[in-house]
């Protein structure tokens, strides 16, 4: 059609041969001349300007070139307006979640915003190498909005040429190092002491902000004399003030913010070494699993403490011993035992003198084997020893104060790993106790123990128990305390503590009114009883309607659908209702929400439930329910509120108290799905959380009963629920330690070549178990689809020790996502111990490394992956495992050989760190012995 | 018959009438062929790529897991993949950094400002906007490379085949895809014919904007001052010669101004610059950024001698038919650099060969999509196919590999 145009326009149009010959270029490069030919306006528009162009002055170059530059500046200004107003970054750096831990392992420093120094990794920590004149610092990559309330924690190790170290926080992108604010510990020079006066300060703890020109302005100079290489550093930043604590004591209070929200990071003048950085949100202050607040206050209160004697209740936010004639009433904390902390409890006394604590309790549910600092009812003054595990008392020392009398008190002991200090209203009274008698241990090997509150012929109320960490003491360069002799009081040596309040010199006194020995009162003698002792059954008469069943071989396994009440499930409290074939508490904030199954009652039984908490983390079960619709008398097992990572069993008395029989620490359960299970016989019981058994033999108060679920402070759901015999669920009491025999199917054998053909070939994997993530199977594919960074893990429900596990693995294209097997896991349910081979990166690295006792990951050694072309992600993953060793195979080329596996048998699973993740062709070759 | 309808005056008048409608209208269109070609291979293209995009869409599963640009429009989020989370993330959120990992600052802020001025304009989605900004881009790009060749060649019928082979180019989907294909081929288009017809001021206006479109447009600075050098006398076979230089020398003389004027291309980048050193300290972060890729520059012969070897590792798998394309749409620019030289001159060839060398220090991946801007390789193309065989087999070819990328390209399937 064009050419017909061609043809037949040519007659018609003289337009557009003129358009032909003033288009084209001149050959010669010469600029075109103008003709003033009458065009149509849309076909040269700038006809106008060229016409205009025969004015001499706007053909001068100057008046052309200003033009044509303001033209341009009008352009850039609207392109920069857009750019820097539209297109400005309003998140210059990511937002930082809290809680935030790091533990220096295996961090990459790279993603960290350096700004002078030299930073590396040494020996699990942060370490600042160069010795600059400025002060080298270094910058986490995420920042705190402003209204954040949090608090920072970290340990500072001073070199022998650190001048100083410390913490910048609400630091400004991307001025960082010229608005924000520091905490640093300056060491000084030694200077010679002037004739009479004391001794000049050799550290120094220093807060202030720098301003915009990049200049420290200090705001406050605490001067201390702790003679030590080691701190811990708190940094509280709460509204429009901060406050600094250095180990454990509160040395800058309330100082004014200047600048708000911001990055948190490191400082040094010098070398200096920093560990375990912990940024929490200020509410919890609990950066670990040692801290504590008591919830006196809250309603209801006093969650995880346990009366021994006397007669504990929370009144208007105080937890009180109301009885003032019981001797030795004690109260235990059960929620969790500690270690190397300071506990500190603020107390006042409502009738008589004779309020206390108790640290490194045995157990909290008796006064044998615990430590005790308490005031004296009969002097004014505050004694401290120790129960022996016959419950014997023996003093270790005592203090003079001035009378209790009705006012609050702070009483605190730093408890370390061979001795305590004592602290009344942050004054010294003694230092570095030695530990003497029964050993504090609640486990074998381990230090520390539970703490609890002691009254004595008094009632006083306890507004505040809390706990802090306490750094390794033990290196502290502290002056030996002096021997204690009968009627001498320790001196006070008050070098070491808080300059806020001065020194204060104690004279000996007569101790001719004070007992050398203090007698133990009779209520203080208890049998040792590490645990409760089984108790003749009390077995409670279910109604008549209901008969115990002992379930047989296929037990009983509700459908979770359709009509609560028609399907035999009785609310007893809470928001209960089926939801996806699962059985869900949807009220976040009650305790003990409890529902029961009406249907029928059972008698030694295996009771399970698959549970996965949406909000909270105390999620539970109850068995052997006497009622249906009241928790009295039933047992309970459930994840505890207060500790994230706590699980405790017990039964609630025929009042409805809860008594306990022991706890573990275990993962936090987040929102992944776990296993509660429970074997109930004729007159113990046992507890497993996935699979892995946690406590044997308990006492069953309640033999018998109904089956039911609880919730505290949490919505959860439940599935997955089951009642079995006994004899089937039965598994071997395997410790934490490794697997002790593999399944049947595998043969423990010697090293086989992978393509032995007496290989039994394993496909398919009925007893698969998500351990977490997102994980769906479509034909012989198994796929992970959460995509946040993290790892997933599947155990694919195989255990052996010589094997081959091979998958086609599809990665997406996404830097950070990675995937591969977990070799000789311990524990079903747990990666603690397993040894990890996985990609990195999106596939461009391998990685092998194990899982500590503490689940957390050890590197060992890590390749790069040769380049493959853009958009090809799959691979082919290999593992030949021979007992304590394994080769690894990528695509079929051998990337590690005899890589030292720590254990020598144990389950497969899969994980993945994001997704979607596929593997593909995932077989699990398992290799027979060669005669 | 004849003598008949002549005497019924109004039968014809009549049929005279209808006739020199008919030629009016068909000069007209011959007049408008510069706007009315590039829309017809705007329609056919696009029809073709939306077709094909949709039965592939409807037809073939996607693996779970990819974003979804938009959830109410399937279609859209058909043209949002890969790289497109990033430029809609940047008209969403602006430019972030994080240190040592993907970062939106490697991208540059024209086209997601056009998106997200578009969209607060019309008041549509961000995605959708850069759809629409993406499709008229396009359009706009054909008109002027139409010009442009038609100028270059002297031959609209070339022209025409120009255009549509662009516009049928098995990657071509690129753009109507929410990339910056499309806006960067209209500037740097624009830029050229502008420097051709010697209006050096919107040369460099266009040049400018290219320059802040992606980091290779600051080339066009060299391009638009080789023309103006062009311009001037200046020949690359003729640069012994003093008389070259003399000219050259008057020539700047008279015209001192215009290169001034044309040095305003690097602003564009310049201004990018600015605003990272403003905005976090770092102005080369767009660069230093590029190490989260992943991608090590090891040259461009290094990767082509690591390369190429690999379509003889044939495996029926994805990423091999990629590569392949790859390796062929480079093979297919570094060997056309020589006609492009002998037909439209060095100034063009050596834009080519910088912006097919730049990539490929690295990598050979999505030079596919690369190669889409290098409009003299597709003049240079439009000119062979004068002989009808070689018109349809071109075309033809395109056509078919163009369905079978866009169908790939819309489940997710890394293409380029």
């Amino acid at each position: 059609m064009t050419d017909a145009l061609h043809n037949r326009a040519a007659a018609y149009d003289d337009l557009a041969a003129h358009d032909n010959s003033n288009e084209r270029a001149p050959a010669d490069g010469g600029a075109p001349s103008p003709k003033l030919v009458r065009r149509a306006w849309w076909r040269h528009p700038f006809s106008l300007l060229r016409r205009m162009w025969r004015w001499r002055l706007l053909r001068s170059r100057l008046v052309r070139l200003l033009f044509a530059l303001g033209v341009v500046a009008i352009v850039l200004a609207i392109v920069a307006f857009g750019i820097l107003r539209v297109l400005g970054a309003r998140d210059k750096i990511a937002s930082l979640t809290l809680p935030f831990v790091e533990e220096f392992t295996t961090v990459d420093l790279s993603k960290w915003l350096t700004r002078e120094g030299v930073w590396v990794l040494r020996q699990d920590s942060l370490a600042q190498l160069a010795n600059l004149e400025k002060p080298a610092q270094l910058y986490l990559p995420g920042k705190l909005a402003a209204d954040q309330p949090y608090h920072v924690s970290t340990y500072v190790i001073f070199g022998g040429s650190t001048r100083a170290a410390g913490v910048n926080f609400n630091a400004q992108f991307p001025d960082l190092t010229k608005q924000q604010h520091q905490v640093r510990i300056v060491r000084h020079e030694g200077a010679a002491a002037v004739a009479g006066a004391l001794p000049p300060p050799t550290m120094e703890l220093v807060a202030g902000y720098t301003d915009e020109q990049g200049v420290f302005v200090p705001q406050v100079a605490v001067p201390f004399t702790l003679d030590t290489v080691q701190y811990r550093l708190d940094v509280y930043v709460l509204g429009n003030s901060f406050t600094v604590q250095l180990n454990g004591q509160t040395m800058i209070e309330r100082r004014p913010l200047f600048y708000t929200g911001g990055l948190v990071g490191f400082v040094a003048e010098g070398p200096a070494r920093f560990d375990a950085l912990r940024i929490t949100t200020a509410q919890t202050r609990e950066p670990g699993e040692q801290v504590y607040v008591s919830d006196f206050e809250q309603t209801p209160g006093g969650a995880g403490w346990v009366p021994i004697s006397g007669e504990w209740q929370i009144d208007e936010g105080e937890l009180v011993q109301i009885n003032p004639a019981a001797q030795d009433a004690a109260i235990g904390y059960e929620g969790s035992a500690f270690e190397n902390y300071v506990v500190q409890v603020s107390l006042r006394h409502l009738i008589g003198v004779g309020g206390g604590v108790l640290f490194n309790m045995a157990s909290p549910y008796q006064l044998n084997g615990s430590y005790i600092v308490r005031f004296s009812e009969q002097t004014d003054s505050v004694f401290w020893g120790f129960f022996d595990a016959a419950g014997m008392f023996t003093r270790q020392g005592y203090f003079d104060i001035a009378p209790a009398g009705v006012d609050a008190h702070t009483l605190a002991v730093y408890v370390g790993v061979e001795s305590y200090d004592v602290y009344l209203d942050e004054q010294l009274l003694a230092r570095n106790i030695p530990y003497q008698g029964a050993t504090p241990a609640t486990e074998e090997g381990r230090v520390g123990g539970h703490i609890g509150l002691i009254t004595s012929r008094s009632s006083v109320a306890y507004a505040r128990v809390e706990v802090f960490p306490l750094f390794d003491n033990s290196q502290m360069k502290l002056p030996k305390p002096q021997q204690l002799q009968s009627g001498v009081a320790a001196s006070a040596s008050m070098t070491a503590t808080s300059a806020i309040t001065p020194t204060k010199a104690v004279a000996p006194t007569s101790t001719t009114a004070a007992p050398t020995q203090r007698a133990a009162p009779a209520a203080t003698a208890r049998p040792l009883t590490p645990t409760p002792t089984a108790t003749q059954l009390r077995a409670t008469a279910l109604p008549a309607s209901s008969a115990a069943l002992t379930p047989g071989v296929d037990g009983w396994q509700p459908v979770l659908r359709g009509d609560l009440n028609a399907a035999g499930w009785r609310p007893i409290s809470g928001q209960w209702a089926f939801s996806n074939d699962a059985l869900v508490q949807s009220d976040p904030d009650g305790i003990d929400l409890a529902i029961a199954y009406t249907g029928a009652a059972f008698r030694e039984y295996t009771y399970s439930v698959d549970l996965t908490h949406r909000e909270g983390n105390a999620a539970g079960i109850l068995f052997n329910m006497p009622y249906t619709d009241r928790i009295n008398g039933a047992h309970m097992v459930r994840y505890s509120e207060r500790r994230p990572g706590g699980i405790f069993w017990g039964y609630f008395d025929n009042g409805g108290k809860f008594v306990g029989q022991g706890y573990a620490n275990v993962d936090p359960p987040a929102d992944a799905r776990h296993t509660l299970r429970v074997v109930s016989g004729v007159d113990v019981y046992s507890v497993y959380l996935d699979d892995f058994l946690l406590a044997a033999d308990l006492p069953l108060q309640q033999n018998f009963g109904y089956v039911g679920l609880v919730t505290v402070k949490s919505t959860a759901s439940f599935d997955q629920i089951k009642v079995g015999p006994v004899a089937t669920a039965a598994r071997p009491t395997a410790s934490a330690t490794p697997v002790a025999a593999p399944p049947a199917r595998v043969t423990p054998s010697a090293q086989i070549s992978p393509t032995s053909s007496t290989a039994t070939v394993v496909r398919t994997f009925p007893e698969r178990r998500v351990l977490s993530g997102r994980w769906e199977l479509e034909g012989d594919l198994l796929r992970q689809t959460a995509p946040d960074p993290g790892d997933y893990i599947l155990n694919t429900g195989v255990a052996a020790a010589n094997y081959r596990v091979e998958a086609d693995i599809l990665l997406p294209t996404k830097p950070e996502t990675g995937a591969g097997f977990l070799i000789h896991m311990p524990e079903r349910g747990r990666r603690h111990g397993a040894t990890i081979v996985r990609f990195t990166n999106g596939g461009d690295g391998l990685f092998w490394g194990v899982f500590d006792a503490t689940g957390a990951f050890v590197g060992r050694q890590a390749v790069d992956i040769a380049n493959k072309p853009e958009g090809d992600n799959l691979f082919h993953l290999a593992v030949d495992v021979r007992g304590p060793s394994m080769d690894i195979w990528v695509d079929d080329a051998l990337i590690a050989a005899d890589v030292v596996v720590p254990r020598g048998a144990g389950w497969i699973g899969l994980v993945t760190h994001g997704g979607p993740v596929t593997f593909g062709q995932l077989q699990i070759s398992l290799e027979e012995a060669t005669p | 018959m004849k003598a008949d309808a002549l005497r019924i005056p109004g039968w014809g008048m009549l049929v005279q009438r209808a006739r020199y409608a008919a030629l009016r209208l068909a000069a007209a269109a011959q007049r408008l062929d510069w706007v009315l070609l590039p829309v017809l291979a705007f329609a056919l293209s696009r029809g073709l790529v939306f077709a094909v995009g949709l039965v592939g869409d409807t037809f073939f599963e996607t693996d779970p897991g990819h974003w979804v640009a938009a959830p109410d429009s399937p279609f859209l989020s058909m043209w949002a993949k890969w790289d497109s989370q990033w430029y809609v993330q940047i008209a969403q959120q602006g430019y972030f950094i994080r240190p040592g990992q993907q970062s939106n600052v490697a991208f540059f802020p024209l086209y997601p400002l056009a998106m997200r001025i578009v969209a607060r304009i019309l008041s549509v989605d961000v995605v959708f906007a850069g759809f629409l900004v993406s499709n008229l881009c396009f359009l706009g790009g054909l008109i002027f490379l139409y010009k442009l060749a038609a100028l270059e060649l002297g031959d609209r019928a070339a022209a025409q085949r120009t255009i549509f082979y662009l516009a049928f180019f098995p990657t071509a989907f690129f753009f109507s895809a929410v990339y910056t294909e499309s806006l960067f081929l209209l500037l740097t288009v624009a830029t050229m014919y502008f420097a051709r017809t010697r209006h050096w001021l919107l040369a460099s206006l266009c040049g400018l904007l290219a320059s802040a479109t992606r980091n290779i447009g600051v080339m066009m600075w060299g391009l638009v001052m080789w023309e103006w050098l062009r311009a001037g006398g200046w020949r690359i076979t003729t640069m012994h010669r003093g008389k070259t230089w003399r000219n050259l020398w008057v020539y700047l003389r008279r015209r001192w101004d215009q290169p001034l004027i044309i040095a305003m291309i690097p602003v564009g980048l310049l201004l990018f610059m600015l605003f990272l050193k403003q905005s976090f300290d770092r102005p080369f972060i767009f660069i230093e950024i590029q190490s989260a890729w992943k991608r090590e520059n090891i040259g461009p012969l290094a990767v082509l001698m690591r390369d190429i070897p690999r379509i003889f590792d044939v495996e029926i798998k994805r990423w091999y038919f990629t590569h392949v394309f790859n390796v062929v749409s480079t093979l297919l620019a570094l060997s056309m650099t020589p006609f492009i030289w002998r037909k439209l001159g060095e100034g063009y060839a050596l834009y080519v060969l910088i912006l097919i060398l730049v990539p490929i220090t690295s990598s050979l991946g999505s030079v596919a999509r690369y190669i889409l801007p290098l409009f003299p390789l597709f003049i240079v193309l439009g000119w062979w196919g004068r002989r009808a065989a070689v018109n349809h087999t071109i075309l033809s070819t395109f056509a078919i590999f163009l369905g079978l990328l866009t169908a790939i390209f819309v489940n997710w399937i890394f293409v380029a």
